[in-house]
């Protein structure tokens, strides 16, 4: 049915899976890349996982013919081999040239997959061309990192294993190239760690520890527990003095038994693809109990509406049946949200990437560090965070921190620090951006309000306001709303965002010292508690966050200047709409008695007439799908208690668009 | 992807004869009987009061709900430019699926579900510029019945000028008396 140029037919299905896998591989394979990059003497560590990776893509590629794809991944495994035997070390030009592979092959599987085959002439030439250069300087002293290999016998006890809640983790002992007396360590740290678990297998095996040809010396652990922060500690620190560089932990995450790849050594870091969600299963059989429930609670109703067919009815039934459908659902409820959460590191592991890009074209260098990226956050919501953080990164490596001399001079570290961070607060997750850069510049920020004319010569501004100038509209000039990703974009868009999200944004900043944006964004969207009005006889909702207070006036309250309605309540004016006459819904008012719902706009206060106040009701927004085009002034719609529905206004536009007019 | 799948149906339906058919439902709005392709209709529903939406062209009812999702409904009489009928009581909604989105069609009344051979399909030319006729993809003859096969891209999208007018009608200040 595809009319796709390629005479192919590749099964749609195998396709998506294809993208969506090839794509977690990719971009995992990229934060490896960027790990190497700023420090080529963890290669050794990682090298195991990116030759699986390249392999993996190689294979998928195969399967499904992309034939030149195959090609390219044959020659990156070829190179990923040679390192690992320690004939060849990656350099910045390699992991260069393997940066921008990844971009121009995730590029091609975004737009053309299927439809054009992959340009890979040129990427083989260039791999086969690091491969075949000389690196001497890694070849004499560069010891190869032994495989840590697993039979399937292995395999299937860290399965067990983890599947009874217990730990596996894999130590890493680092030695430097002038290590001397390896096996001796080895051995004595063996013992060691063989008193706080059960030793599974080692790399090199115990057999060929006395080889001493060996940069690494890993061990995989089982314990009971998790390690307690001391004892690792203990392990971090073991007095180990023969040349060891560094020990690190990383503990297994658990897989399921059924997964084809068997145990997958990545980091455990499931990266996020567009289209999947990864679950964990005891949330879906949460779900599954739920159901269940139901089901038995279908089972007495159905009991139930028989004995009243035969004329016996019993209130005090019905009412338990009508309890505990009411407690079934909610954790059913609560169960189905809990589907849609996934980690914050599924949002932030893209921004490596972003960062090094744009501080490689400043010509700076910026470290990025994670915070809480176990924190859990509504899937939806951190799809529509990427664009806010983009933004706010790019802000921060460009503007935020000074360049090198300068920090130099100010006796900072030289590499600039920017912290992506996240916890939750109540119902809310807070993401920060910190940088430790200059700060925001009060007084440049007061110029060029002035220049745009939000801000009079006489001011009596405290230096918050003046820092929440940024977010006006209308201050950044360049102010395109459907750029966000670009460059030089406005504050106020990212602010909007995120008030669509029902979420808001706020400024720290200390002088020389850096800033730091919080972003503050619900747990999940699906559920807000809203307020209900009635307009032209049909219901809609106003997101509670932004309602400041429902008040009843006189028509001869309400002033006109202009088209604008008006009413002035000491000491502030507030713009009023008629919600009737802008939908062209009209309803009869009571002169006497015009309800009317003030909310925050982010630019002051502004009043809704409407023609009744309902009150406050827990909604779950339902999107309206777009057959129609775009509606702006609506941002969803909710089904009521009563069946009806209730449309969801999107105020903050509308209040825009007055607070313009005006 | 589904609009060149259509023209391909037909098109194919045309070459191979009378091997293939295409099965329609037909229904009526205003005097003229129209044909869906069945493949397209989720499910045929009684017409029930929508929930109006602002600014939305005059064509759009509003927003029902259709098993928990919140679905926009069309009226064609409105969108071929016919008056409203006085009594909905009669009218149904026949709910499609068009590029992955549910939307209703609301007609004054459904009449049959029909094979019509493919030979007996021809697409239609350019025809006038009657907004009856405009959203027209083929049209079928059965006997002496003569189906009009819709196209629902056209119905759905909406044509520049309608959406200048739609421009105008949102930037222009609502009258006040």
């Amino acid at each position: 049915m595809t009319d796709r140029k390629d005479s192919n037919l590749i099964d749609s299905d195998l396709l998506a899976t294809f993208i969506a896998e090839t794509s977690e591989q990719i971009e995992r394979l990229v934060l490896i890349l960027l790990q190497i990059e700023d420090n080529t003497a963890r290669q050794s560590e990682f090298i195991d996982e990116m030759f699986r990776l390249a392999h993996n893509i190689k294979g998928s590629s195969g399967l499904i013919g992309l034939t030149e794809v195959t090609e390219v991944m044959h020659e990156i495994e070829n190179l990923f081999s040679a390192v690992r035997n320690g004939q060849y070390a990656l350099d910045n030009e390699a992991v260069d040239l393997l940066i921008s592979f990844t971009d121009d092959f995730s590029d091609y599987m975004s737009k053309n997959i299927m439809a054009t085959s992959f340009a890979g002439e040129k990427w083989l030439e260039k791999i086969r061309a690091i491969a075949n250069k000389e690196s001497p300087k890694h070849e004499t002293n560069q010891l190869p990192v032994p495989t840590l290999i697993l039979s399937e016998e292995d395999k299937s006890k860290v399965n067990s294993w983890q599947e009874e809640g217990k730990s596996v983790y894999e130590i890493n002992v680092h030695f430097s190239p002038e290590a001397k007396m390896r096996s001796v360590s080895a051995v004595i740290f063996l013992r060691f760690v063989r008193t706080l678990g059960n030793v599974l297998t080692t790399a090199p095996t115990e057999d060929l520890i006395p080889e001493e040809n060996y940069a690494s010396f890993r061990v995989v652990l089982f314990t009971e527990e998790d390690l307690t922060p001391e004892v690792e500690e203990s392990i971090l620190n073991y007095p180990l003095n023969n040349g060891v560089e560094e020990i690190n932990i990383r503990k297994w995450q658990y897989y399921r038994k059924d997964d084809q790849k068997g145990i997958d050594l990545s980091a455990g870091d499931s990266l996020a693809t567009s289209q999947t969600i990864r679950v964990k299963a005891e949330r879906i059989d949460t779900v599954i109990n739920q159901l269940g429930k139901l089901l038995t609670i279908k089972t007495s109703l159905s009991h139930l509406y028989q004995n009243g067919y035969q004329g016996k009815p019993t209130w005090e039934q019905f009412s338990k049946i009508v309890q505990e459908l009411d407690q079934t659902v909610s954790t059913l409820q609560i169960g189905a949200m809990d589907l849609r959460m996934v980690p914050v590191r599924q949002l932030f592991s893209r921004f490596p990437k972003i960062v090094r890009d744009i501080t490689k074209q400043l010509g700076k260098k910026v470290e990025l560090h994670f915070v809480g990226e176990d924190t859990e956050i509504d899937k939806h919501i951190a799809e529509e965070l990427i664009d806010a953080l983009t933004h706010l990164l790019r802000n921060a490596a460009d503007h935020g921190l000074e360049d090198m001399e300068t920090r130099k001079k100010l006796g900072k570290d030289p590499t600039g620090h920017i912290t992506l961070g996240a916890r939750q607060e109540g119902s809310h997750i807070v993401i920060s951006v910190t940088d430790d850069g200059r700060g925001l510049n009060l007084e440049k920020i007061k110029e060029k309000a002035l220049a745009s004319g939000l801000i009079d010569e006489d001011n009596n501004l405290s230096d918050e306001e003046v820092i929440r100038l940024i977010f006006a509209p209308g201050f950044s000039t360049t102010a395109q709303v459907s750029e966000i990703s670009g460059r030089g974009v406005g504050m106020d868009v990212v602010k909007t965002n995120l008030k669509k999200l029902q979420g808001d944004i706020d400024v720290q900043t200390e002088p020389g010292r850096g800033t730091t944006f919080l972003l503050r964004v619900p747990l999940t969207l699906a559920i807000i508690q809203s307020f209900m009005v009635k307009v032209g006889g049909q219901i809609f909702g106003i997101p509670v966050t932004d309602v400041v207070q429902s008040i009843v006036i006189k028509e001869k309250e309400i002033h006109t200047v202009g088209d604008q309605l008006i009413y002035y309540r000491y000491p502030e004016t507030i713009p009023l709409v008629d919600l009737g006459k802008h939908f062209r819904f009209p309803f009869a008012q009571d002169k006497n008695r015009i309800p009317v719902v003030i909310i925050n706009s982010g630019r002051g206060h502004v009043g809704f007439i409407v023609e009744d106040l309902i009150g406050l009701e827990d909604i779950m927004i339902k999107p309206i799908n777009k057959a129609m085009g775009e509606l702006h002034q609506i941002a969803g719609a909710a089904l009521l208690g009563s069946g009806q529905i209730g449309l969801i206004l999107n105020h903050q536009l509308i209040a825009q668009q007055i607070l313009n007019i005006e | 992807m589904a609009k060149t799948d259509n023209t391909m149906d037909i098109l194919n339906l045309q070459l191979t004869g009378s091997e293939a058919e295409e099965q329609l439902i037909i229904f009526s709005v205003g005097n003229e009987e129209y044909g869906l392709n069945v493949l397209r209709v989720q499910e045929i529903i009684r017409h029930v009061a929508p929930t109006k939406i602002p600014h939305v062209p005059d064509f759009v009812e509003g927003v029902i709900n259709f098993r928990g999702d919140v679905i926009p409904t069309i009226c064609l009489r409105k969108r071929f430019g016919l008056p409203a009928r006085p009594d909905n009581e009669f009218s149904v909604i026949i709910v499609i699926e068009m590029n992955g989105k549910i939307i209703g069609l609301t007609v004054d009344q459904v009449s049959d579900i029909l094979n019509i051979p493919g030979d007996r399909i021809q697409v239609t030319p350019e025809l006038s510029a009657r907004p009856e006729t405009q959203y027209l993809k083929a049209m079928g003859k059965l006997g002496d019945r003569l189906i009009m096969i819709l196209d629902l891209d056209k119905i759905m999208s909406i044509s520049s000028q309608e959406q200048l007018e739609q421009i105008i009608a949102e930037t222009n200040p609502p009258v006040t008396e």
